[in-house]
């Protein structure tokens, strides 16, 4: 099997990724004329059948959310490209807004055809500035030659995308804060039903996809899909975009086909550790994702493997650590992230998130005792089923992960 | 401030609200580009006022979103606001050297202003550079893969910029 591929990141290597013609030459676009004149259900059937799963850490199936959001009847409907990509340690969608802005645009343009959608939104972050211009020129460039706006290609399709951007929030990733962000509000979440689905960004319908995920989207109705889809598992069929970063010899982008080993990922992909010291940990999906011993190194990246072994690939980012670094103090940087992250909306999250990180403080300056471990329990037991959104449902996962696999260095804290 | 300064500042904020078809749901993007060109790196209250005046929103609404963005301060910074990664990348990636460096570099603490007020000094949870990390970043510029040398520099162009504009 070999071990990167480059049928998502096929554009990576473009001269210049803000030319429209270089895009359409490479057969950009082929699959917006081919789907503009499909039956819907058409669509919907190759997407389910690419099993493809929301690339931005939920895993949700893509093709039922396109299903899902079809069914909605509205005058207007909302489509909107997550880039809000806060996680940690993930810089996967920055490749891709770097390099395939046109991929990502032509996603979109099929997934609001798809569902019906008649206004889209880009919402990048704050820290992508540069990108947002990038989107914004590929955007005006795609308008002139009618791929976007009215009448799209003479179909009398309609659609006006637009880039939002971010302000540094790391809990607008969640879709009801996202919405409230794009309406100018503060980017806390909402209360659910009803959901983003039925009432999203102004009320309207709206369905949310991640940057990788929409740029999948025309491979799948283009020449490479037969490649992609020769990729992977069964059930994780195709390529993931992860985000390699921490302790390797070469940190970052790369697209791989679902079903290598952690390990080959650390060895082969990335090269291995950094000064040939030894592995230790690693970090899965973000912060908010669970932290991994060695003796995880030999499971396949799939999601059905990570299921069965309790980790989750997440956004797709790996982080590595090695032997010189103290897993307390590793989890201390994860949990006052936390803390700065809470939107401070609910009670659990805001508390919690304060007092695990005032715990943490005590193991990491070694006077922790038996009554914290009994407290993060509690504590992250109540945030785990009281917190309103995602956020505080599950970024208790790494601390959880860590004392579990690495249970000595905490006791040797207390 | 100088008068014609301040007049000048409001007119190029009016510009930025136009751009914006006067629409209160861009707040964001409006105060994001108005703090980029406002003395000192801030919204002040008077720019506050403005803002909300001029999109007919309340002034609390406006302070709601400035209070609750952290690309968004209500306090005056230096001209060029230095943020390091102090996520999980940078984190085994020691950033504390780094930080270390630019403290000496700048004679400040993070958290602190120089006294010239051209730099000002903070942690950023991770801005996506995981791959050059450890990393700093000034405004929308990204800079990683460092060495003592290459952060002597970087000060140094920022600093006889900062000259530049002020003759």
């Amino acid at each position: 099997m070999k071990k990167s591929v480059e049928i998502i990141s096929k554009n990576f290597n473009f001269k210049n990724p803000e030319s429209l013609e270089e895009y359409i030459k490479s057969g950009g676009f082929s699959a917006l004329k081919q789907v503009i004149d499909m039956p819907k259900e058409e669509i919907f059937d190759v997407v389910t059948a690419s099993k493809l799963k929301g690339r931005g850490g939920a895993a949700y199936p893509t093709g039922r959310k396109l299903q899902q959001a079809a069914q909605e009847i509205a005058d207007s409907k909302v489509i909107v490209c997550n880039a809000d990509e806060g996680e940690p340690s993930t810089f996967k969608d920055r490749a891709l807004l770097e390099w395939a802005p046109f991929k990502v645009l032509e996603g979109l343009i099929i997934s609001a055809y798809a569902i019906n959608a008649d206004r889209g939104y880009i919402y990048i972050r704050e820290e992508y500035q540069k990108l947002q211009r990038r989107m914004r020129t590929a955007i005006e460039l795609a308008e002139k030659e009618n791929l976007l706006g009215e009448n799209i290609l003479g179909k009398g399709f309609n659609l006006k995308v637009e880039v939002v951007s971010g302000g540094g929030a790391y809990v607008c990733g969640e879709g009801s804060a996202l919405a409230e962000s794009i309406e100018g509000k503060s980017g806390r979440p909402r209360i659910k039903p009803p959901y983003i689905k039925q009432k999203g960004v102004f009320g309207l319908p709206t369905c949310i996809n991640n940057v990788e995920t929409l740029a999948i989207v025309p491979v799948l109705f283009s020449k490479d899909a037969e490649e992609y889809l020769s990729c992977g598992t069964e059930e994780s069929k195709g390529t993931k975009l992860i985000s390699i970063s921490g302790n390797v010899n070469r940190p970052g982008v790369y697209e791989i086909p679902f079903g290598l080993t952690l390990r080959e990922i650390i060895y082969d992909v990335a090269k291995g550790i950094e000064n040939d010291k030894k592995f230790k940990f690693l970090q899965l999906g973000g912060a908010s994702g669970p932290i991994a011993s060695d003796m995880m190194l030999d499971v396949k990246y799939t999601y059905e493997d990570f299921k069965a072994n309790g980790l989750a690939i997440g956004s797709g980012a790996i982080l590595v650590g090695d032997e010189s670094n103290s897993i307390v103090d590793y989890v201390r940087t994860v949990q006052d992230f936390f803390v700065h992250e809470s939107c401070g909306k609910c009670t659990p999250c805001r508390e919690g998130n304060r007092q695990l990180a005032v715990i943490i403080k005590r193991f990491s300056n070694k006077i922790a005792g038996p009554e914290d471990l009994a407290s993060i329990n509690k504590i992250t037991d109540i945030m785990k089923s009281a917190s309103f959104c995602g956020l505080g449902k599950s970024c208790t996962a790494p601390l959880i992960s860590a004392i579990r696999e690495f249970k000595e260095e905490f006791y040797s804290c207390m | 401030m100088n008068m014609d300064l301040e007049k000048d500042l409001y007119l190029k904020i009016e510009e930025i609200i136009e751009k914006y078809e006067n629409n209160k749901n861009n707040i964001l993007g409006i105060l994001l580009e108005v703090q980029a060109i406002a003395p000192q790196q801030y919204i002040s209250a008077d720019i506050a006022k403005f803002v909300s005046r001029s999109l007919g929103i309340s002034l609390s609404r406006t302070y709601d979103v400035i209070t609750f963005y952290s690309a968004l301060s209500d306090k005056p910074r230096g001209q060029y606001v230095i943020q390091i990664c102090n996520s999980t990348a940078c984190m085994v990636n020691k950033y504390e050297t780094l930080k270390d460096v630019l403290e000496q570099q700048l004679e400040i603490k993070v958290g602190e202003t120089t006294n010239d007020g051209v730099f000002t000094l903070m942690y950023s949870p991770c801005f996506g550079a995981c791959d050059v990390s450890p990393a700093f970043r000034i405004g929308d510029e990204i800079f990683g893969e460092l060495s003592k040398k290459k952060i002597k520099d970087i000060i140094h162009d920022y600093r006889r910029e900062n000259l530049k504009e002020v003759l």
